[in-house]
């Protein structure tokens, strides 16, 4: 377990700083100076400019003095966002972007998980067929459809909720909605084709065998191990949950990590971008370990307990 | 030597017993074949910009207009031309690299097969769209200026179709990697692998005439549930101002044009729901025809 956990930090690290020096790469080739406006500006001011947002020299220099930076900590300053470090951008955005990603992961889970088992031990009715179907449906129903939707009746016509922005627990609640959506879809696919194929296990026939009751035998034996696909999703879950709500938060008008993002491309704001990218995939990688982690622990119990 | 090809016997005829799927297959060609010869059946004019704003639908213009008077149903059927192109040539770069990259590493398999795989998994861990948007903004004005400096002047206005074209299939063959790595491994264990070897015939023909021909099943199925993904991750680009530019149209940006025009006091409902029709079908189709796909190839994961 030890060697295991050891050589999963390793490659961690590994991955983190591939993604750095390609995202630094990226940004170094694209073309574009960011400090040519329309308007002319005098020489000495645009080289007090480079100097201060440290965008000059040979690329190696750049690159190690940017690392040097980021391994203090130091995400730089905001191109567009005037006197503004990428850090207190971030400081502010990625609260709202974890709230709205843990409520989606929470939505998605608990109810893929229900209507999975569901559609599976009622399997060959009309209940699972709708659920299926529906299910379906809502992965082929990108976001921003659904959102739109969402705000138009909740919202507007009804008057229930707030059409967008950050003010209350309200407003949580259609942007999580629209995030969760295709994801309770998919947790349920996956649920119930488990769900299926471990009620059709031998250990299941000897718990029926020997007279458990049916949701017992569901909920307390089956349950536990066909959980164990929506287990290892959880990981490549979170990634999709933080991708998807670059659009959420765009929709709905939310001020988090991700629209900043989404702005950061439009305005070439390269510190910002290449903040969010790297903060971003740190997330995703540290979540992607514990849900291995997770699974492996989850795994080996079961195994113990047979 | 003639080529060994495991059959599949009935898979299509558990294939066409399947009646969602045949649904979904006619419901497919139609929208390919209306999608090519749409243009010649009716007054087709996308680009045209006119006077008559924010026209519900009618006679004249079935899908209505949009902020511009043009007509919605042009639009649709150019969001429907420039959204399958961009899923199909995306899902077959992805191919032609997930199958290759799978192939060699299960074929030569021990430490070559380590190490390929160890790669598989890194880029797993990549957030994939973030890439993908960086690269677009990175890329985007070079590939301009590229055509523009070498006389491809004509094709610049197709640039950013050709670059997220490319940067799509580049980020959708992991999946696919691991799936047919994983075949190739039960595959080359299997009597006629061994039988070309003692023949003495190249790796490179034994993967090319004897292993990628009894790929085929389950690499189609796997094209079918790619190309929805791409699509969809098109349209997300497309939402975000990142994709398909102005006056071009796929599905994502009309549905972005459709959704930013909502409002309480008159909803112009036609511009949101005709284009996510024609999107959510597609992409219904084509994933209910990639899991009948599969069902019919493999009768053991049939409920």
């Amino acid at each position: 377990m030890l060697t295991f956990i050891l050589r999963r930090l390793a490659s961690m690290v590994l991955v983190l700083w591939a993604v750095v020096t390609l995202t630094f790469l990226i940004v170094y080739v694209a073309p574009g100076d960011p400090f040519v406006r329309e308007r002319d500006i005098p020489v000495e001011i645009v080289k007090q400019m480079k100097a201060r947002y440290k965008v000059e020299g040979p690329m190696w220099n750049q690159y190690w003095s940017y690392m040097g930076d980021l391994l203090k900590g130091d995400l730089r300053l905001s191109l567009k966002f005037k006197e503004r470090s990428v850090n207190q951008l971030l400081g502010d955005g990625m609260p709202v972007t974890a709230t709205l990603g843990l409520a989606a992961l929470l939505i998605a889970t608990v109810g893929g998980i229900w209507l999975g088992t569901l559609a599976a031990i009622r399997q060959h009715t009309w209940v699972d067929a709708s659920a299926m179907f529906g299910a379906l449906a809502l992965i082929s129903l990108p976001t921003f459809v659904i959102g739109p939707l969402l705000i138009l009746v909740f919202a507007l016509w009804m008057h229930w909720l707030p059409v967008g922005g950050w003010t209350s627990w309200k407003s949580l609640i259609l942007p999580a909605i629209t995030l969760a959506g295709p994801y309770v879809a998919y947790i349920a696919r996956l649920m119930r084709s488990s769900l299926l194929e471990v009620l059709s296990q031998d250990f299941i026939r000897t718990a029926r065998a020997k007279g458990l009751s049916e949701s017992r035998t569901v909920y307390r034996h089956g349950l536990k191990v066909a959980v164990l696909p929506v287990v290892s999703f959880l990981g490549p879950l979170a990634a999709n949950l933080l991708t998807g709500s670059l659009v959420v938060e765009t929709i709905f008008n939310i001020p988090g990590a991700g629209s900043y993002f989404v702005q950061s491309i439009l305005n070439s704001d390269r510190y910002l971008m290449m903040g969010t990218t790297i903060v971003y995939c740190s997330v995703l990688i540290v979540l992607n370990f514990l849900t291995d982690l997770s699974y492996t622990w989850l795994d080996r119990r079961i195994r113990l307990h047979e | 030597m003639s080529d060994a090809v495991i059959s599949q016997p009935g898979a299509w005829s558990r294939l066409r017993r399947n009646r969602t799927a045949m649904i979904s297959l006619g419901l497919l060609v139609f929208i390919v074949l209306f999608a090519i010869v749409g243009p010649w059946c009716f007054d087709y004019r996308p680009a045209e910009p006119s006077k008559a704003q924010f026209q519900p639908p009618s006679l004249a213009h079935p899908f209505g207009t949009d902020l511009n008077g043009r007509d919605e149903l042009s639009r649709v059927l150019q969001g429907a031309r420039i959204s399958l192109l961009v899923g199909l040539c995306g899902a077959l770069i992805s191919f032609v690299i997930g199958t290759g990259y799978g192939m060699v590493s299960g074929y030569f398999g021990g430490r070559v097969d380590g190490w390929m795989m160890r790669f598989v998994d890194i880029l797993y861990s990549v957030p994939r769209l973030l890439i993908i948007i960086v690269a677009i903004y990175a890329f985007d004005k070079e590939l301009k200026e590229w055509l523009s400096t070498h006389g491809w002047m004509g094709m610049v206005g197709f640039s950013r179709i050709a670059l997220l074209i490319v940067v799509l299939g580049l980020n959708a063959w992991l999946s696919l990697a691991r799936i047919v790595r994983g075949q190739v491994l039960a595959l080359k264990e299997q009597q006629f692998i061994l039988a070309a070897r003692a023949l003495g015939q190249s790796h490179t023909r034994i993967i090319l005439r004897h292993l990628l021909p009894n790929l085929m099943g389950i690499v189609t199925v796997y094209l079918t549930l790619t190309i929805p993904q791409v699509i969809l991750d098109e349209s997300f680009l497309s939402f975000l101002g990142l994709g398909i530019q102005a006056p071009q149209a796929s599905w994502g940006s009309l549905l972005s044009d459709g959704a930013n025009v909502i409002n309480p006091v008159r909803s112009y409902w036609w511009l949101l729901l005709f284009p996510a029709l024609a999107m959510s079908l597609t992409l219904l189709a084509l994933n209910f025809l990639g899991d009948g796909l599969r069902d019919a190839l493999d009768p053991r994961q049939k409920r």
